[in-house]
């Protein structure tokens, strides 16, 4: 029997072991490939519509960059501490510390090599499949899924760099291994002693988290910082430091106040699993920060985008608006009535209007505004105007402030051809009207004294007279076909036909590769997370299982041992979801700030809430299944 | 007064009218007095672990009764067993059973610990009990930190913290060298003595048997023989060695 041989048949014996290193190592690839082929997808790069993207994309990066590293650290660390009792026997067998370091990385190459085949083969299928379902179930239409060997290649950069690191590391830490402590290592008390260090550490990982936010609110309202994705890297890069020292430093902490407190003995069994495994728990801790921090602001973004889409589009007057004048948009008689039968409509005006120049002095406004009786402005809007005679109110509809182009107190001259007549305005201010601006190109309309506008009305031609047509549907989300159908028949005309339901469509449709690219990530985050729980409870079953042997000689009850399981969850379960409802928030914030303005925060942070109250559930549901699933799967041994 | 008594106790592994069945009780009928002091020898594979299982609700037989102190075990279901064994029952097992996590103390108090006691009870007994077997200066040390005589001390520690009104070991001199295996019958002896704590103790080391005050060998899942310590652990240890020659198993013949 050769060394090759030792190595083989350790390999074939040992597969339980190697598995869970082996499959949290493909997983991480599969998920870190997935990502690869987002980013390098060439429908989603380079549009207009994606400027959204070029800051999700460094975000996600760092976030996905962290879980890769700090998963397969974890992982590792698990996987080898289970083996060094092997290695202790070795050793005490003869086998020099050489042959022993070859073992190793060999072992290393080797399941690095497989994982990376493994995690680049399913990425490619379930990448292919998953983003072809994401794009039916947003009926996106023009994103397309294409792979090239680039991502292959990033993959492969990215994760021979963090299993060269792996085995360097290893390699340092065998050449100062003895044999007593390997033999001891899977009974050694793992939880590092209290020391001061820690508070101030911990106290400096709080400052930084609170620092983070007072960056946050420097860099979103800072026109030049927040486009700037290097910054957001490095602010990312920093909360993440905050928090992770936040859950190692105060996290020993905690524990060491729990040790002595008077709930210590009460929970004697959950407080010294979570000591003594805190090296690892730390980590895992810190991955599902990391994961949950990326599934709240990915989910939560195209959420509140879709949300949004629709209450932007509800907030149109109505449903369906076009101005006819003069010759354009004209439909024969009935003809409108006719088309509209094909849908439930809830109201149907048609509003007349003056449409007449203006100028100040001699100048003349650029722009023609719609000119409408006081009695009529009130009749419609529900205001109480008053309007002298000679005197006129410019009423501002666009809800970008300022008087545009009317200044109150001037007097201005509505003229056309054969007469004019001059009115001084008395103000101009932002007031309702019952149409949007879409449909007829003005930001304001005038108001004027109803026996001004009778003589107007009587000197105008037919040409200088406007009407709204203002359609409203009782479902207008089913309104497409009758919208289309009103807007073939006018035809293409310079005044614009505007339509609730075409609106929210173009919407979404500037949202869609956001969207897309959000959501596959969210989820991507999300089932990442899921499957870190489930790897930890994977690896930890064999030792809680026979703990709970023993525990069960002693006498403890079903019930009891669920209690003491349940708290052990609790930490790992909910500790990240706190820090990542508190990170994923601020992403948000930043995001909002930067692409939107301040305008659609509160939706956005509304919808944010809801989406933690949701993961919080979902999570809670988690906790429950994986405590009963996992207290049975201690029991059956039993 | 009689501390246990055990009815026609049999255990059948695997399916019963299966082939590959095993018989490792056939009909156990066995009471214990309280203050005594008992071994169960027997070769490997007479049964000695399986009835000690029983006897201490581990496992459940197949068919037969046990009662401890009026209480019938075999019936109790999952709940009331885990109560009943950590308050009345104590156990000791030759692979010590102590939790890696939790300091020697820590661990003595365990039993208590699931009860939900005071905690100045609790250290005052742990402390009380370890000053007793002389192992109080180790008691925040982790079980890895100590000797295997000094772990199956402190696991006899375990078991008597809650006076049971029985204790059990199972091979508990297995995992030990003589020095301190003699150590650990020594803690046995005089609990027993001194604290008149009823003992039933599975062993094959007959050196650990001539401690007791009595000694039933069991054979193909029966009782075979019992004789009972008149004179000097001397003579008991001889007594116990002519036995194990006729009961067969382990040969001792120099």
């Amino acid at each position: 029997m050769t060394f090759r041989h030792v190595i083989l048949k350790n390999f074939t014996g040992g597969f339980k072991k190697y598995f869970a290193y082996f499959l949290s190592a493909s997983f991480s690839i599969m998920l870190f490939f997935m990502y690869a082929t987002l980013i390098l997808n060439k429908d989603l790069n380079g549009r207009d519509d994606t400027e959204a993207m070029s800051y999700i994309f460094p975000i996600t990066m760092v976030a996905i960059a962290v879980f890769s590293v700090f998963f397969i650290n974890y992982a590792h660390t698990a996987f080898v501490k289970g083996r060094n009792k092997e290695f202790g026997v070795y050793i005490t067998l003869g086998m020099d510390s050489k042959e022993l370091r070859n073992l190793v990385n060999l072992e290393n190459i080797f399941i690095g090599s497989l994982s990376l085949a493994t995690g680049l083969l399913v990425g490619t299928l379930f990448s292919r499949l998953f983003q072809m379902v994401i794009l039916s179930l947003l009926e996106i239409k023009d994103i397309k899924f294409h792979i090239n060997y680039r991502p292959y290649l990033l993959t492969f950069a990215a994760f021979f760099l963090i299993f060269a690191t792996v085995i360097v590391r290893n390699y340092f830490r065998m050449r100062k291994m003895d044999i007593a402590s390997l033999m001891m290592e899977d009974k050694k008390d793992e939880g590092k002693k209290y020391s001061s260090m820690d508070l101030i550490l911990g106290g400096l990982g709080l400052a930084i988290l609170m620092g983070s936010i007072v960056l946050l609110v420097i860099v979103a309202n800072n026109e030049d910082l927040n486009s700037n994705p290097f910054i957001l890297l490095i602010y990312m890069a920093i909360s993440f430091f905050g928090v992770y020292l936040c859950i190692a430093k105060l996290g020993n902490l905690i524990i060491h106040l729990l040790k002595k407190s008077k709930y210590y003995y009460r929970n004697i069994l959950s407080i010294t699993e979570l000591y003594h495994k805190f090296n690892q728990n730390k980590k895992i801790i810190f991955i599902l920060s990391v994961l949950s921090t990326m599934t709240i602001f990915l989910v939560a973004s195209p959420f509140s985008l879709f949300r949004l889409s629709e209450t932007i589009a509800e907030m149109d007057k109505n449903h369906l608006e076009y101005v006819e004048v003069g010759s354009i948009n004209v439909l024969p008689e009935g003809e409108l009535e006719k088309t509209l039968q094909k849908q439930e409509v809830s109201s149907n005006k048609r509003l007349k209007f003056l449409f007449l120049n203006t100028k100040e002095g001699s100048k003349e406004l650029s722009s023609s505004k719609p000119v409408i009786s006081v009695e009529e402005y009130n009749s419609l809007t529900g205001n109480e105007l008053h309007v002298n005679k000679g005197e006129a109110y410019n009423i501002v509809i666009d809800w970008t402030p300022g008087n545009h182009g009317i200044e109150p107190g001037k007097s201005y001259t509505f003229y056309n051809g054969g007469y004019s007549y001059s009115y001084n305005f008395k103000d101009s201010r932002s007031g309702d009207w019952i149409a949007g601006i879409y449909s007829f190109p003005t930001n304001s309309i005038i108001v004027i004294n109803s026996e001004d506008y009778e003589l107007l009305s009587a000197e105008s031609s037919e040409a200088n007279t406007g009407y709204y047509h203002l359609i409203n549907f009782k479902n207008w989300k089913d309104s497409k076909e009758v919208v289309t159908a009103i807007k073939n028949k006018l035809g293409n005309s310079e005044l614009k036909i505007s339509s609730t339901i075409e609106n929210y469509e173009s919407l979404r449709k500037a949202y869609s590769v956001f969207l897309f690219l959000s959501t596959v990530m969210g989820i991507m985050f999300f089932v990442a997370g899921g499957s870190v729980l489930y790897f930890k409870q994977y690896t930890e079953l064999a030792e809680s299982q026979r703990t709970f042997k023993k525990l069960f000689k002693i006498g403890i009850s079903y019930k009891e041992m669920k209690s003491i399981v349940g708290k052990e969850l609790l930490a790992v379960f909910f500790i990240p979801l706190i820090f990542g409802a508190f990170l994923g928030v601020s992403l948000i914030y930043l995001m909002t700030y930067i692409v939107g303005g301040d305008a659609i925060i509160k939706e956005f942070l509304s919808n944010a809430t809801v989406v933690i109250v949701i993961y919080f559930v979902s999570q809670g549901i988690f906790y429950v299944v994986t405590k009963n699933k996992y207290v049975h799967e201690i029991v059956k041994c039993i | 007064m009689s501390v246990l008594t055990a009815n026609n106790l049999t255990k059948v592994y695997g399916e019963r009218s299966g082939n590959y069945s095993t018989n490792a009780l056939n009909g156990i009928d066995l009471q214990i007095e309280e203050g005594e002091f008992i071994a169960i020898m027997g070769p490997s594979g007479s049964g000695k672990s399986t009835l000690v299982s029983i006897l201490s609700g581990i496992l459940t037989p197949t068919a037969g009764s046990v009662e401890i102190c009026g209480n019938r075990i075999d019936t109790m279901d999952q709940y009331e067993m885990a109560l009943f064994r950590r308050r009345k029952l104590g156990f000791v097992f030759q692979e010590f059973n102590l939790l890696d996590n939790l300091t020697l103390k820590e661990n003595v108090m365990l039993p208590m610990v699931l009860d939900k006691k005071d905690s100045s009870i609790m250290k005052e007994k742990a402390n009380e009990i370890m000053k007793l077997f002389g192992i109080e200066e180790l008691a925040d040390k982790y079980p890895y930190q100590i000797s295997g005589g000094q772990q199956q001390r402190v696991a006899v520690s375990r078991a008597l913290v809650n006076d049971p009104t029985i204790l059990f070991a199972d091979e508990p001199t297995g995992n030990l060298d003589s020095k301190s295996a003699n150590a650990v019958m020594n803690c046995f002896e005089k609990i027993n003595i001194e604290k008149k704590v009823t003992a039933l103790i599975v062993t094959h080391d007959v050196f650990a048997a001539s401690f007791c005050k009595k000694v039933i060998f069991i054979k193909d899942g029966k009782i075979f023989m019992n004789i009972v310590r008149k004179g000097t652990r001397k003579e008991f240890l001889d007594q116990i060695l002519d036995c194990q020659a006729i009961v067969g198993g382990e040969s001792n013949d120099l």
